[in-house]
């Protein structure tokens, strides 16, 4: 079972709102779609969905042309929707109905998600009397209902609050434990780093990144370098070559070319008596390997 | 495929619907509405003629009245009294001497009775130029009241005349002959009855056919614009095309509005068929009739005949000979179905064309301008139409599909379109609902997620073109 996304374009007139998108999922676990606003993620969603069309490639999903209607998918949506005058209940019902749950399993299902995301005692309320956070709550059950084998999940913490925030992360952890594929589109890095194994990040509609997360900051090296000593060395770091990246409280922030650089700065240090309280050389964030290759890419 | 799971559009739309406030304070104002406009039609006439109250009260204080004092003055003999005995009314004949003591008797006493005085009045060479039948009546208006002493003279007089012809030799059957009523008609030698009644119902028919049936499509056409609208605005639209397809979306909706449409109808025709009932035995729906509509009137309730008032049952059998015709009523539905289908397919299109509620208003406009041309068309045709022979602009308005929903159904039920002709103006209608249908599959599911200003029809064929 797997999800292959191959080369999917879309434009619309001169406007290429996505290039060449490929990926492939083999495994359940979380995928990242990563990129900055109007980057195409949605619109990849959407054409990976079905709700749109694309001008080339294909999605497949078990070996298929995927056809959403006719799988067992559950979606989140980026801008939230839900029928602003009718009952919760009403609405949950109905979406289950429309994935082909009957009655019975449906009010088991929608009891124990509306008791998962503490929303019980809202079930009789109409959605538009419910706070934004409820509503996401109602959402993310409307899209968890019928067990779906795939989940897609546009920017799935935006706007919660930080208990809500460790609510979702917790059912999104329930749900890659049932082994299901998922896909995930945010801009909470921090977020993408505590569930994703393999990411896209996007930019402008291409690929500018593509591959999993550890081997892709494997690849790009310890090049990160926290130093805090009592005693100044800065004098030492500069005859070792290092760029200051940022002062801060823990330290200061270098960046190095190679490991090779660092171990100098080191033996310099101990060598003038400056013992380090503090020497970490570690990997870029993915926050940092965005930022520099979505920068690359505009600079291009 | 593209229509899996339409029914769970269909049952979710048809009870939000049902529940709403919206739907329920609608109906139950129509209901109120026309509740009212069939017992003033049918009490009415009733009232404002004053025929129902007088005949009810007549027998009443004919009643009240113990004994008759019968004074002639003429040399013709006196009536039978066998009506008023059979009212428990005694009768005297009273002698010139008595006349005027019994008067002042009754005058100032206490008994509900009455003396009548036949007097002839001649001229100067003492030959009668007519009679006059006095009643003289009790102070006391509460034991004989001036009404019904009215009735009780005139009905005197109409036994009093009887009485006298009879005496001059008119027998029974010829007295009968004498007193026929002498109705008028005016025609066109083999050509149609041009009694008032069906001549305004030539003018009334095709305005309410399209009054009733230009709101009940708009209003639904409206409401299926403001759902899908609200669906897409709401981004709910994006949760339910992940389960079903665009087209099952609006196939179900329209449905399901049908549907509603249908119970609302339903609703208003049973309200309407109970007050008519309720309201039948006292006024003019229940003067008798004849055929399917005379039969279901009359059988709503009796009451007494009254020569005075349309036969409306018969009448609106003959004025309306479709509704009676299995073919016609057929012709009708389908004529119905497919003006509701085509505007509620033109405001799918609408609906889904905006990305913003507020252009909802802005966006329905050329749908609305299409639609009142269409009525507009219907409606003042029939206005316009003094004569009853109808004008071009009314044949054209039932061929051409965008009026041919509001002004068919009214000429069908008239008998007004022979079966060639309302197979032609059905065929106009279904081949442009046809059409819509084919551009509505073509394009909604492209303009469903579509983002950015209200899509105007230009655009919407054209990108039916590129797909």
């Amino acid at each position: 079972m797997s999800l292959k996304v191959d080369n999917i374009s879309k434009k619309y007139g001169d406007f290429t709102a996505v290039e060449g998108l490929s990926f492939e999922i083999n495994k359940p676990g979380v995928f990242a779609l990563l990129g900055t606003n109007g980057a195409g993620k949605t619109t990849s969603i959407r054409i990976i969905l079905g709700m749109l069309s694309k001008n080339s490639g294909s999605v497949l999903w078990k070996g298929k042309p995927m056809k959403p209607a006719e799988e067992n998918v559950g979606y989140l949506a980026e801008d939230r929707g839900l029928y602003p005058k009718t009952s919760i209940l009403d609405q949950m019902y109905f979406f289950a109905s429309l994935k082909g749950v009957k009655k019975n399993d449906a009010k088991k299902q929608i009891d124990y998600w509306f008791e998962r995301l503490n929303i019980d005692e809202y079930r009789t309320k109409r959605s538009d009397q419910l706070s934004k956070g409820n509503q996401q709550k109602v959402q993310l059950a409307a899209a968890l209902i019928g067990d779906p084998e795939l989940l897609v999940l546009d920017e799935p913490l935006s706007g919660l609050d930080p208990v809500n925030a460790d609510l979702f992360k917790s059912v999104i952890r329930e749900e890659m434990s049932k082994e299901k594929f998922i896909i995930m589109s945010s801009h909470q890095m921090n977020i993408i780093e505590e569930f994703c194994d393999d990411i896209v990040i996007m930019n402008r509609g291409k690929t500018v990144l593509n591959g999993n997360l550890n081997a892709i900051k494997k690849a790009e090296g310890r090049v990160n370098l926290l130093v805090k000593a009592d005693a100044d060395f800065m004098p030492l770091a500069e005859d070792c070559g290092l760029v200051m990246k940022e002062n801060t409280p823990n330290g200061v922030c270098f960046t190095v070319a190679n490991e090779t650089q660092a171990h100098n700065l080191l033996k310099k240090m101990m060598e003038a008596n400056i013992p380090p309280i503090k020497f970490e050389l570690r990997e870029p964030t993915l926050n940092e390997i965005f930022i520099e290759r979505v920068g690359e890419s505009n600079e291009v | 495929m593209r229509f899996k799971g339409w029914k769970n559009i269909f049952s979710f739309n048809y009870i939000q619907q049902v529940k709403s406030k919206a739907f329920k304070g609608g109906t139950a104002v129509l209901c109120i509405l026309f509740a009212l406009i069939i017992a003033a039609i049918n009490l009415l006439p009733v009232l404002l003629s004053g025929d129902f109250g007088d005949n009810g009260n007549q027998d009443e204080e004919n009643a009240g009245l113990k004994a008759l004092y019968i004074y002639n003055g003429t040399d013709f003999p006196i009536f039978d009294f066998a009506p008023f005995t059979e009212k428990n009314i005694e009768c005297f004949e009273l002698s010139e001497e008595d006349f005027e003591s019994k008067c002042e008797e009754i005058t100032s006493g206490d008994k509900a009775e009455a003396v009548l005085m036949i007097s002839p009045d001649k001229n100067e060479e003492n030959q009668i130029n007519s009679i006059t039948l006095t009643v003289f009546r009790p102070e006391n208006e509460e034991l004989f009241s001036k009404g019904a002493a009215e009735d009780l003279v005139s009905e005197c007089r109409g036994l009093f005349k009887d009485s006298m012809l009879m005496s001059l030799g008119v027998d029974k059957n010829d007295l009968a002959l004498a007193q026929l009523d002498f109705n008028t008609d005016v025609r066109i030698f083999n050509g149609e009855d041009i009694s008032p009644f069906k001549e305004a119902m030539k003018i009334a028919v095709p305005m309410v056919f399209s009054v009733l049936l230009f709101s009940f499509i708009i209003s639904y056409a409206q409401i299926i614009a403001q759902s899908i609208a609200m669906e897409k605005t709401s981004r709910v639209i994006e949760l339910l095309i992940t389960s079903v397809r665009p087209l099952a979306i609006i196939t179900g909706k329209i449905l399901a509005m049908l549907l509603v449409a249908i119970t609302q109808i339903a609703i208003i025709g049973a309200v309407s068929g109970i007050t008519l009932a309720v309201t039948a035995p006292f006024g003019i729906m229940s003067m008798g009739g004849s055929g399917m509509m005379g039969d279901a009137i009359s059988a709503a309730g009796e009451s007494a005949s009254n020569a005075d008032f349309i036969d409306i049952g018969q009448e609106i059998t003959e004025a309306l000979p479709g509704l009676f015709n299995p073919g016609s009523v057929i012709a009708i539905l389908i004529t119905m179905l497919l003006g509701f289908l085509f505007y509620a397919l033109l405001a799918g299109l609408v609906g889904a064309g905006i990305s913003r509620s507020e252009d909802l208003a802005s966006a329905i406009q050329p749908l609305m301008m299409v639609a009142m041309a269409g009525f507009f068309l219907s409606y003042m045709s029939a206005a316009f139409n003094y004569d009853g022979d109808g004008n071009i602009i009314m044949t054209l308005s039932r061929y051409i599909p965008i009026s041919s929903p509001f002004a068919l159904p009214g000429a069908i039920a008239m008998g007004e379109m022979s079966a060639a002709e309302t197979l032609i103006s059905v065929s106009f209608l279904a081949l442009l609902t046809g059409l819509m249908v084919l551009l509505v599959s073509k394009v909604y599911e492209n303009i469903i997620l579509y983002s950015g200003n209200p899509l105007k029809l230009g655009q919407i064929i054209k990108m039916a073109r590129e797909k």
